[in-house]
């Protein structure tokens, strides 16, 4: 089994475990990527959101030393993917989502066996992290299953022990929720979130098309579209960049409400409900004193049900760094 | 109208499917060249214990017969093919079951494809008996009609190995491997069936492949027969109805184990290496 | 120097038991096929010892197809387990993971090898006492010493060649199945898998014998049959051309390894599905 490095080299002086410097890679006269700078500090889920298409996964297979750069650099833990990809493939694993990884006729006991021992690890430390993982992923009862009989999810599972069976100081997700149903998808995620905290000095760069998965998961996220880095900041600091005024909902009881401009805020929407009640989506000034609000709504004695401050989504950052949304974008 | 577009689809699919790994002219010639190794195998076997003696009526007999017996091999795997590529590596079985045309159809076009790649291979092996060997053919007007029966023959076989195929995904290569070599057994391909033991000596004797063969032998002019129990053209209307009633059944067995295969979720199922 | 030595001998001894492991375990599971499958050893080659039969041939040439058709298993095994071993991998999705592992690729494809030799001595074993008790053909010279040493030179040049298609077979772009049906028959044809080599024309037994089935075959012939095989040359000699074409062909399969490894990570298809 490999020893990992001391963590004191600080990268070989890179100070990043992941960090690609203008990285560019044509596939013929098509550009997967297109000048891709980033910085992945340790113990961070570092995300990567875009549509289909928009260069993640081939960043992530330059990465995992599956690709070459057509110019740039890379380093993964302090080591160039180009010259020293067998230092780095000591030390990484990688999980793609949406596929089927294995052999029909083995158990998942015996698949995550032969995975293992590609890193040589010895048995005793083997049949511990098996029954490591398998506790944290719930595949405890399925280790004797042959794969062929494994439902999508059980399969994805497997695939994410068989990522994480080394121990690996980076890791690579590449969609990894693709395919599972909303309870698997949690499980996954929770797994991932734990992995990362639990342990000291791992990182991880995760690909993902799903908003809500990038928003829970990532420290950062960056935006990507068509190989190009939009922006790259925590989910908060992305949502501050179209956060210019706040939305808030009300629900409120009244016989009548008229549609008015009340001083700073604007009636985006008035809808009437079941009874004397009332829904409005009001606009306001960015920071603007909540009780302000409040006092400006009651003005005419209406009673407040309930409210609620609307969070721009990181949709709409996309669409406010890109121009277009997933959607648009993929239809393209 | 619709159905001779979804046969043709199914035709080019097969072509498309057994070409594209190369160019068209190199494809023609791999499938002018490869039957001859089957052939070569049988010369030299030939030639070991008989040496260049090609006149001994011994030799037109396993030469029609190992290039015939190419015919049978390629057509009847061609269907088997066809479904174990579309479950295991196209992953498409599912959505050409669920078309509104049978996969029976389906199977049906590609199978043609595949028996059109055959004939143009047993052509040129045919030519080259006469050329090479000096094989006298007289090809007789019943020959014909045997030939034209092979379609529904082959693909009543083919369609019988593609039910099991189904059914026993994990045992593909094996079952295909053992029911040719079955057939290749009992079939008289390169001896008499008369020199197999009891039972095997009889069901050879009736076997649909057997009479076949013998029937193209004797309409090509050969005299030397796989077994001597009767005559292949006396019993011409026997065969065509048998091979009828045969293509039928086939049909039958294939769609019962193909609603056995969707009961026992055998349709989605893959190997997975 | 010596600890990172000792550490990649570590991971690569691992990489290969496990990938031998998994495919012994593969085969007991299953146990039946084995006897099925060698049953149909048995049938296919029942015809071309009855054609032997009809010729009128001597005893022993039903024993070369006997020969033959034990060495055939290694050889089919040899195409579609190991040369078309990556491709399926690739297919399957596996062989991505494979790349990325620290091991050597040559370690799970010995691995592979170790495997599938003893699938099929499994079956082939069976095959060959159960065909020479079936069709009391005469054994007439025996030397296990001899035969076991040219059966494994044998294999090692089958499989050290299976393992250099695996993945020209890749940098070849073509699909596995169509390459291994191209190499199969016209392998049977020239190597003289059920008869006496010395029957071909000479230009094509040196061709052939580049392929370690011919040389194998001839050898293994001699060593049941003494001078009565018909052989091409002195067993010795060719033992040690068969060791001389192994070694090449492992180094060769090291090679193309590697080329296969640059091409797929400079060209960014190669290991993925669908390209």
């Amino acid at each position: 089994m490999y020893k990992m490095q001391s963590r004191d080299k600080r990268y070989m002086g890179i100070d990043y475990p992941i960090k690609t410097v203008d990285l560019k890679r044509f596939y013929g006269k098509i550009c997967a990527l297109n000048g891709v700078s980033i910085k992945v500090n340790e113990g961070e889920i570092f995300g990567l959101l875009g549509p289909n298409g928009a260069g993640k996964t081939t960043l992530i297979r330059i990465l995992t030393t599956l690709l070459l750069p057509t110019s740039g650099k890379a380093y993964v833990l302090g080591y160039d993917v180009e010259k020293e990809y067998r230092e780095i493939r000591k030390r990484i694993n990688m999980v793609s989502g949406g596929e089927e990884v294995g052999y029909g006729i083995l158990t998942v006991q015996e698949t995550l066996y032969l995975f293992s021992q590609f890193y040589g690890l010895p048995l005793k430390e083997t049949r511990k992290r098996i029954s490591e993982l398998s506790d944290l992923l719930d595949l405890g009862p399925h280790l004797q299953k042959r794969v062929s009989r494994l439902s999508t999810g059980l399969r994805q599972r497997m695939n994410i022990a068989r990522g994480f069976i080394n121990n690996p100081d980076c890791i690579f997700l590449d969609e990894p929720t693709m395919g599972l149903d909303v309870e698997s998808s949690i499980n996954v995620r929770k797994f991932i979130k734990r992995w990362v905290k639990e342990k000291e000095g791992k990182t991880i760069l995760l690909t993902t098309h799903n908003m809500y998965e990038a928003e829970e998961l990532c420290d950062r996220i960056a935006i990507i579209n068509k190989g190009e880095i939009f922006a790259c900041d925590t989910p908060k600091g992305l949502k501050d960049l179209v956060k210019k005024e706040d939305i808030y909902e009300f629900e409120i009881k009244a016989k009548e409400y008229e549609t008015k401009k009340i001083d700073d805020f604007y009636i985006l929407e008035k809808k009437r409900l079941e009874g004397e009640r009332f829904y409005i989506k009001i606009r306001a000034p960015k920071n603007i004193p909540f009780e302000k609000l409040i006092k400006e709504i009651r003005k005419d004695n209406t009673e407040i049900i309930s409210f609620k401050k609307i969070e721009p989504t990181l949709e709409e950052v996309f669409v406010k760094l890109v121009g277009k949304s997933f959607e648009e974008v993929e239809r393209e | 109208m619709a159905i001779a577009k979804f046969f043709l689809s199914a035709f080019l699919l097969a072509l498309k499917v057994e070409s594209n790994w190369t160019r068209p002219f190199w494809f023609l010639f791999y499938h002018a060249i490869k039957p001859f190794s089957s052939v070569i195998l049988v010369l030299f076997m030939y030639k070991a214990v008989l040496g260049f003696d090609f006149k001994n009526p011994f030799f037109p007999f396993i030469y029609v017969g190992t290039v015939f017996w190419t015919f049978v091999q390629s057509s009847t795997l061609g269907i088997s093919w066809s479904i174990l590529s579309d479950r295991e590596f196209y992953e498409t079985l599912k959505y050409m079951i669920i078309l509104p045309y049978s996969y029976v159809l389906n199977l049906f076009g590609r199978f043609f494809a595949y028996f059109i790649l055959s004939l143009f291979s047993v052509t040129i092996l045919l030519i080259s008996g006469k050329l090479l060997f000096t094989i006298n053919f007289s090809l007789k007007i019943l020959f014909i009609i045997y030939f034209i029966s092979s379609i529904p023959l082959f693909f009543s076989t083919g369609l019988l190995f593609g039910s099991l195929l189904l059914l026993y995904p994990r045992y593909a290569f094996f079952l295909q491997e053992f029911f040719t070599s079955a057939l290749f057994l009992i079939s008289g391909v390169v001896f008499p069936v008369k020199l197999l033991p009891f039972p095997l000596n009889l069901i050879a004797s009736y076997s649909p492949i057997t009479i076949w063969l013998d029937g193209i032998r004797k309409n090509l002019g050969i005299n030397f027969l796989s077994q001597n129990t009767f005559d292949p053209n006396k019993l011409l209307i026997n065969f065509l109805i048998l091979s009828f009633l045969f293509f039928i059944l086939s049909i039958k067995i294939f769609n019962i184990t193909e609603q056995l295969a969707r009961r026992k979720g055998k349709i989605e199922e893959t190997t997975g290496g | 120097m010596i600890k990172k030595f000792k550490e990649s001998f570590s991971i690569n001894l691992r990489t290969l038991i496990a990938r031998a492991y998994v495919r012994i375990v593969a085969t007991h599971r299953e146990g039946s096929w084995i006897f099925l499958n060698g049953l149909t050893g048995i049938i296919s080659l029942a015809s071309y010892v009855y054609l032997y039969r009809n010729l009128g041939a001597k005893k022993i040439y039903e024993g070369f197809v006997i020969i033959g058709s034990f060495i055939l298993a290694f050889w089919i095994n040899v195409l579609w387990s190991i040369a078309s071993q990556l491709y399926w991998e690739k297919l399957s999705g596996n062989l991505r993971y494979f790349i990325i592992a620290p091991c050597s690729k040559m370690a799970i494809l010995i691995g592979m090898s170790f495997g599938g030799i003893y699938m099929i001595l499994l079956r082939s074993s069976f095959v060959l006492f159960l065909a020479f008790f079936v069709f009391k053909t005469p054994l007439k010279y025996f030397n296990p010493l001899l035969i076991f040493l040219t059966f494994f030179i044998t294999l090692f040049g089958l499989y050290g060649l299976g393992m250099a298609f695996s993945s020209l077979y890749l940098l070849w772009g073509r699909e596995a199945w169509h390459l291994s049906s191209l190499f199969q028959e016209p392998i049977y044809a020239f190597s003289g898998l059920y008869y006496p080599i010395r029957v071909l024309p000479i230009f094509i037994v040196i061709i052939f014998s580049l392929i370690p089935l011919t040389l194998g075959l001839d050898a293994m012939r001699q060593c049941f049959y003494g001078k009565e095989a018909e052989g091409l040359l002195n067993v010795y000699l060719e033992l040690i051309i068969l060791t001389f074409l192994s070694i090449i062909f492992i180094f060769l399969s090291y090679l193309s390894l590697k080329k296969m490894e640059e091409v797929a990570r400079k060209k960014g298809t190669l290991i993925e599905r669908w390209q």
